[in-house]
């Protein structure tokens, strides 16, 4: 009997090699002969604040990609989904890697909203900036066989309607802020209806169960083309080109709409030069071809802002969400 | 919403202590326990609006339901395991799936025990690492449940967490705590 | 046919040796990535989606289906042998299969487990063919009111699975809906439960719990009861029983449940949200109301493992169909199939099956060539597998708590998520003790929030008018099919009494004919203890009415 455990344990260890040897990049050991001042030296600890499948996690993976493919980062870098919290989980454990150059994130709507729903322990302010590469934003849109053919016919509904049923993804977040800021700016009321899946969300919209939807342009795009649904509107600030005759929000007077801001982050007080050298490794990266394939097909908005710059654009981002929050008395 | 003492993922480690008083008073503190969460449950619950201010269901509606339903049967079931003849009886009759595996006995010792290992392995995982941690509690579980066969116990106790390490950390890179021992 | 010609080129397109291999590989990998307590289907998708990088997008994809049915199967295996689901969709798998393991039966539970799931692949794979865009155009009324009801129908399983002790199994459920309110609430944003701690935010997971309930709780359970000390092994396989395969009378009892459990997965798997989880319950449900010997199940009846596991890869094929024709996931899996799709370069969307034919039928090919090859690999890895089941328990028990430890930690990396998994261990403990049901709690746990968030995305919709149900034509239908599940189970004594007496007849009729020949049949095979409200029959009688069932069956089926 023990022989036959032993043997099972040695079958499991053989598999576990086995698929280890289709696992070329799994070096992780080494890099402690140079000096300390030179960065970098160490495996980086990548955390990807939400789970597999997400506009994060396909940043976070595509950056580790081109990093890898250009053989920019030295060591190795272990990418790891740290789910939970909308965002607290994953950038908690950040925080917890404070003056540490070896721990790296990047950031979405929840960077900003989460902290302003939840005690989490940190905001955005707490983080050392690397940079903004694109802001994410969204296509309002109806079914495609909606009487509405233009941003007014919906709007001259709307107003006549008491209210309308909307839909987005979760409360407090970008989705309810772009809803409450467009129906103020139109003179609508809205009814919300929170999601917690976008699957769900586009099928609500087919089902006749809602009115109107905001969608991030990637996600919502092969159900434009397929005229499953018609964009009514665009919140980037300039039209999007694939959709080049759709309006934005600012030519239909409904000016700063939000986006979701696709930056990188390092711990709090990280050092000088860890910031220095993602700074700069990242230029790199967003002048690489994979990297515009990537804003392409997905349909990001590129808007590259560094350190500093990329610091007053959350503060920015952070002021408009809690306003609105505050007023819609979702916070 | 945050004062109230009763958390319902850390009730039941309080539990165990009531079940070396013998049979009987085991059950009644363990439906004692599920009481008193349930009854904290449904405070909080009651603190949350059922109805929101537009009309529709709040956030408090399904809490103040399941917590009331809760503390009415939970309250129900202590008072039928205090009736001395019903709980012997009753106790009998949940055991009967293990009817035809020999009465080996009951094991409180055995069990608290391995809560115990269970729990220091909980402690320690961070700080020792994923392989260490699991190596003592393994050595430490299997020197008490098979007393005496040291060669088996410590091969296993080495082996079993190396080859899941392997596995999920260097195979499939799924993240476990490294502690004390590089990480490979 | 157009459609047989695309399905052919599909796999033509899919039989390369590259893809063979690559089929077998994932197949393996998935298997032991599912069996590891806490990563599912979903997890080892986004584990390997990175090594498919370097793959065209066929290559990846048959990879990528072949990680997905391996790993679905490699938490059956857990849930079978140690009695730990690895998702919510293998918990209805414990309900029977962990009765099997323990009653020497592995080897067959699991070959059957596989069965079932070739067999709802297979059904799965024609439906796609034939159906996808028909099926799409009822899964796109699916809104939350339809949602609420399939999540309904799912609730309904309580009722049969809470077992003897009804108040103790509500008492169960409740706590499990409990638990379910913790973290954000999806209607206005309010934190319930969450004493200020951001890990709870998000609520409480599905895995920590079940791994602790069924796994931990079954291993201190067994502790309790002295395990450790017996000289028989952990599962009792005799050194003789070395049949590893289901026999006749298993293929029998499970047919009708393989063909119920896969139409029944498929087309509750199209709608998105809880599909293959509800659908492997209303499976178990389905099929203990119909049987002839309900009082088996949940002590190793093979035709409630076979159906829910029919139900539950049935629903992941169910779930591509609104993928391929949608363009939305269904589920977790398919999610980060949809982000795959994102990286290799194509559009999910509607248009996707119009743009990329080679592609869509390339993944449903190789969705039926994995589950080919998940029966071909099981038939040499199972004898394995099932060796488990003869460890002695006093190795066993460390080694299991270890694996739900390490599991559980590599979801997120929480050290909390294994503070809970261990402590609803005890909890599971007691539970199993003092007549409670965990399957009920996990069953609320995972419905709860999805039935709440339903209901209340359905009251904003309609402005609070309930008869939003009866004013849309779908949800008119899933009203219906929910009356007749009810009432299948009041209405089933009355119907077998029926085909009893019919079955009495006939067995009075042949006797008489054989009255010279032969005694009383053969009691082999016949576990079953005689159901209880047939006292007017005699042993003979009912041993014709549960072994010699074809006729009746089909009977009921109607």
């Amino acid at each position: 009997m023990r022989s036959k455990v032993i043997a099972g344990l040695g079958s499991v260890a053989l598999l576990a090699a086995l698929t280890a040897c289709g696992n070329s990049d799994g070096d992780g050991g080494g890099g402690g002969g140079e000096s300390a001042a030179d960065y970098p030296t160490e495996d980086m600890d990548w955390t990807i604040a939400f789970g597999p499948g997400g506009g994060n996690d396909i940043m976070a993976r595509t950056m580790v990609e081109i990093i890898k493919q250009y053989e920019l980062y030295p060591e190795d870098i272990r990418l790891e989904n740290r789910e939970g919290g909308s965002g607290a989980t994953g950038w908690g454990y950040l925080l917890n890697q404070r003056g540490s150059g070896y721990g790296i994130s990047t950031t979405s709507g929840s960077f900003i909203t989460t902290p302003l729903q939840a005690d989490t322990g940190w905001t955005y302010k707490d983080f050392t900036p690397v940079g903004l590469f694109a802001t994410d934003d969204a296509l309002f849109v109806v079914p495609g066989d909606s009487e509405f053919q233009t941003w007014e016919d919906w709007v001259e509904h709307a107003t006549a309607q008491e209210s309308v049923v909307v839909g987005g993804i979760s409360t407090v977040n970008v989705d309810f802020i772009l809803h409450s800021l467009i129906a103020d700016a139109a003179g609508y009321e809205i009814e919300y209806v929170p999601f917690n899946e976008e699957g769900q969300l586009q099928t609500a919209l087919f089902s006749g169960s809602l009115d109107a939807i905001v969608s991030n342009t990637g996600s919502i795009l092969g159900q434009v083309e397929a005229e499953e649904v018609r964009p009514l509107l665009y919140t980037g600030k300039e039209a999007l080109p694939a959709l080049p005759d759709i309006p934005t929000g600012e030519d239909k007077g409904i000016e700063d709409l939000p986006a979701m801001p696709r930056g990188m982050i390092l711990p709090p007080e990280a050092p000088a030069e860890a910031q220095e050298w993602w700074i700069n490794t990242m230029k790199e990266v967003v002048e690489t071809p994979e990297w515009d394939e990537y804003i392409e097909s997905n349909y990001l908005t590129e808007n590259v802002l560094w350190g500093e710059d990329f610091m007053e654009f959350l503060d920015a981002t952070n002021e408009d969400f809690r306003t609105t929050l505050e007023e819609a008395g979702a916070l | 919403m945050s004062d109230s003492p009763a958390r319902p993922e850390v009730a039941a480690p309080a539990a165990p202590a009531g079940h070396a008083e013998g049979r009987p008073w085991g059950r009644a503190v363990f439906f004692a326990v599920l009481l008193a969460v349930l009854v904290g449950y449904t405070v909080m619950a009651f603190q949350m609006d059922r109805i929101t201010g537009g009309g529709r269901i709040g956030p408090g509606f399904f809490p103040q339901i399941i917590g009331s339903l809760g503390v009415l049967i939970a309250a129900g079931a202590l008072v039928n395991s205090l009736r001395p003849g019903e709980a012997a009886v009753e106790d009998a009759g949940f055991e009967e799936d293990e009817a035809g595996e020999g009465d080996l006995g009951r094991h409180p010792l055995a069990l608290i025990v391995t809560i115990a290992l269970s729990g220091v392995l909980l402690l320690t995982l961070n700080s020792l690492g994923a392989i260490i941690s699991s190596a003592l509690f393994t050595i430490g579980l299997l020197s008490f449940l098979n007393r005496g066969r040291w060669v088996a116990n410590i091969l296993v106790a080495v082996l079993v967490p190396i080859a899941m390490y392997l596995l999920f950390q260097t195979a499939l890179n799924a993240g476990l705590p490294s502690g004390l021992l590089p990480r490979f | 046919m157009d459609i047989f010609n695309d399905l052919g080129a599909g796999i033509a397109a899919v039989l390369t040796l590259q893809n063979i291999l690559l089929l077998a590989a994932g197949v393996t990998v998935g298997m032991i990535v599912g069996v590891m307590p806490g990563l599912g289907p979903s997890a080892g998708l986004a584990i390997l989606l990175p090594l498919t990088f370097g793959l065209d997008p066929t290559g990846a994809i048959v990879m990528l289906a072949a990680v997905y049915y391996g790993s679905m199967y490699g938490g059956t295996i857990t849930s079978v042998l140690i009695n730990t689901p690895g998702e919510s969709a293998t918990v209805a798998s414990t309900f029977d299969g962990y009765p099997l393991a323990r009653k020497g039966r592995a080897g067959p539970a699991l070959v059957m487990a596989a069965v079932a799931s070739f067999v709802a692949g297979t059904v799965g794979a024609v439906l796609i063919s034939f159906f996808a865009p028909l099926t799409a155009s009822v899964a796109k009324t699916f809104g939350p009111p339809e949602l609420f009801l399939v999540v309904v129908a799912g609730l309904l399983t309580l009722i049969v699975i809470v077992g003897k002790h009804r108040m103790l199994g509500f008492l169960s459920a409740l706590i499990g809906f409990a638990l379910a309110t913790v973290g954000i609430d999806v209607g206005v944003g309010q934190q319930r439960y969450t004493f200020g701690s951001t890990e709870l935010i998000n609520g409480i997971d599905f895995v920590p719990v079940a791994i602790g309930l069924f796994g931990v709780g079954e291993i201190l359970h067994t502790v309790w009861r002295g395990g450790h000390l017996e000289k028989i092994a952990y599962a009792k396989v005799s050194v003789r029983d070395r049949a590893f395969w289901p026999t006749r009378q298993d293929y029998r009892e499970s047919a009708g449940a393989m063909g119920r459990g896969s139409l029944l997965g498929f087309f509750v798997g199209t709608a998105p949200g809880a599909g293959a989880t509800v659908a492997s319950l209303m499976s178990y449900n389905l099929e203990k109301s119909v049987s002839k010997t309900p009082e088996k199940f949940g002590k190793g009846a093979m035709a409630g493992l076979a159906g829910p596991e029919a139900a539950n890869n049935g629903a992941s094929a169910g779930a591509m169909v609104p993928l391929l024709t949608l363009g939305i996931p269904g589920s977790g899996a398919t999610a980060v199939l949809l982000a795959g799709f994102l990286m290799w370069g194509l559009q999910p969307g509607p248009l996707l099956m119009e743009q990329n034919p080679e592609f869509a039928w390339g993944l449903i090919a190789s969705m039926y060539l994995g589950n080919v090859m998940l029966l071909l690999i099981n038939v040499f890895m199972i004898p394995s597998f099932a060796s488990v089941a003869r460890v002695p328990f006093r190795i066993l028990a460390p080694v299991i708590i270890v694996l739900c430890a390490l599991g559980t930690y590599t979801v997120n990396g929480s050290i909390i998520e294994v503070g809970i998994m261990l402590t609803c261990g005890v909890l599971g403990f007691f539970m199993r003790r003092y007549g409670m049901s965990p399957a009920a709690l996990v069953i609320a746990l995972v419905l709860g929030p999805l039935a709440e968030e339903t209901l209340r995305q359905t009251m904003v919709i309609s402005g609070g008018d309930m008869t939003i149900f009866l004013r849309r034509t779908t949800s008119m239908w899933l009203l219906v099919a929910i009356a007749v599940l009810v009432t299948l189970p009041l209405l089933s004594p009355w119907i077998s009494r029926i085909v009893r007496v019919r079955v009495r007849n006939a067995g009075l009729r042949r006797r008489r004919r054989e009255r010279t020949g032969r005694g009383r049949p053969g009691r082999a095979g016949t576990v079953g203890t005689h159901p209880p409200e047939q006292p007017h029959t005699s042993p003979e009688d009912t041993q014709h009415a549960t072994v010699g069932a074809e006729p009746p069956r089909q009977r009921e089926d109607l």
